[in-house]
């Protein structure tokens, strides 16, 4: 069973620590931020599927703070609001505030410092799990041919850097990748991976076989990832010179888009 | 801004004469289709609305069985409330309503207020589709 992760962004030591703890006792993986700085640091090297704000991080020396709504901003531009879910807790729970968070930046909850109960929070973290992170940790990936996560991401172009084995940027987005298949295959049991050889387009793409409950086998599912504009590329090559071999009606598209921080994808069967 | 008016079909419910009178007349020379009620029946018209305004001295047990059933019947709404406390803006975000504000009693703002919601209902359907 993978774990969910959790960022956590507080200048307040004693409530990092209380609300870190009591998460990482509920079997989830946190990391902790206290400043603006060290929260976009860790949301360029690691990966989250949940963030915990709270909206001044100067140590209340500077009531007007908002660097929490700067991170909001940062991941609306980065466009991974989608990917990471927030739940916001802070002492400056103003209307105006709660405005701006819920319907600027739809976040999944705000939570009153004044008003913290572990138990309200614990249940926000499992509802947002469950109801809005999308993600199935619970997935059983099976790799052929010899193959790994590792692997699959090697040469993939991320922000117009090369993937390289044993560096930084390799380790994450391997992770990543196997966190995309956790979502692409939400109602899955397990997923059998046979890694394709791509084009000349540098996507990624494999061809999962996947096993639901109760129904067992469904159809091959081709899973192309990496950056979207290259596997636009690689979906336009490949109904200009495939598609038409294999009989153009039988392949079905549905999906485009980016529910991972870095890796784009599409599907098709 | 985008601008709507003509076709755009508003709700306006409100217990108070005077408040629910002067939106309704600001909406209508804004250009708006405006109905009026004066209670919580809801037996309100249930298709080609584009938006409900609801207005209340608070947010309490009648009007928040209101907004659960206006949600629903998928209805955009627009709340506004002459008390209203963070938490229950906070409640009514997670409810789904568009937009909650304290009420206004100066008629550019309402119908100011109306664009802005109207122009975020209009973005939000055009990024899902």
């Amino acid at each position: 069973m993978k774990q969910g992760r959790i960022l956590i962004v507080d200048d307040a030591e004693t409530w990092r620590t209380e609300i870190a703890e009591t998460l990482r006792r509920k079997g989830y993986l946190v990391e902790c931020a206290s400043t603006i700085e060290q929260a976009l640091g860790l949301l360029d090297t690691a990966l989250f599927h949940l963030a915990i704000l709270d909206i001044c991080l100067q140590d209340n020396s500077n009531p007007n703070n908002t660097d929490g709504l700067e991170i909001l901003q940062e991941l609306k531009k980065r466009k991974c609001s989608e990917a990471i879910k927030v739940i916001m807790l802070s002492g400056h729970d103003t209307k105006e505030h709660l405005r701006k968070t819920f319907k600027d930046y739809s976040v999944v909850d705000f939570l009153s410092k004044g008003e913290f109960n572990k138990k309200i929070l614990l249940g926000e973290v499992r509802e947002a799990f469950a109801a809005k992170v999308n993600i199935n940790l619970g997935l059983d990936i099976r790799w052929q041919k010899a193959s790994s996560a590792e692997d699959a991401v090697l040469n993939l172009e991320i922000n117009g850097t090369r993937v390289a084995r044993g560096t930084a940027l390799h380790s994450l987005i391997a992770l990543e990748l196997e966190d995309l298949l956790c979502r692409l295959f939400y109602g899955a049991e397990s997923i059998i991976v046979h890694p394709i050889i791509p084009g000349l387009s540098a996507t990624g793409v494999l061809a999962i076989q996947p096993f639901y409950p109760q129904i067992g086998a469904k159809g091959t599912v081709v899973v192309k990832f990496g950056n979207l504009h290259k596997i636009d590329r690689e979906s336009m090559n490949f109904k200009k010179y495939i598609e038409h071999t294999v009989g153009g009606g039988r392949i079905r598209y549905y999906h485009n888009g980016r529910s991972s921080p870095c890796l784009g994808s599409s599907t098709c069967d | 801004m985008m601008s709507f008016s003509h076709s755009t079909r508003i709700l306006v419910i409100g217990s108070q004469p005077y408040w629910r009178h002067i939106s309704t007349q600001a909406l209508r020379e804004a250009g708006f289709l405006v109905e009026e009620y004066d209670d919580y029946c809801m037996r309100f018209p249930k298709e080609n609305i584009d938006l409900i305004l609801l207005g209340c001295i608070n947010v309490g047990c009648a009007e928040l069985q209101l907004i659960t059933h206006l949600l629903q019947e998928k209805h955009h709404l627009l709340v506004l409330s002459s008390y209203l406390s963070p938490s229950t803006m906070r409640l009514l975000y997670l409810q789904g309503v568009d937009e909650v504000v304290n009420k206004p009693y100066n008629s550019a703002v309402l119908v100011d207020l109306v664009q802005q919601v109207l122009g975020k209902v209009a973005l939000h359907g055009m990024s899902i589709f």
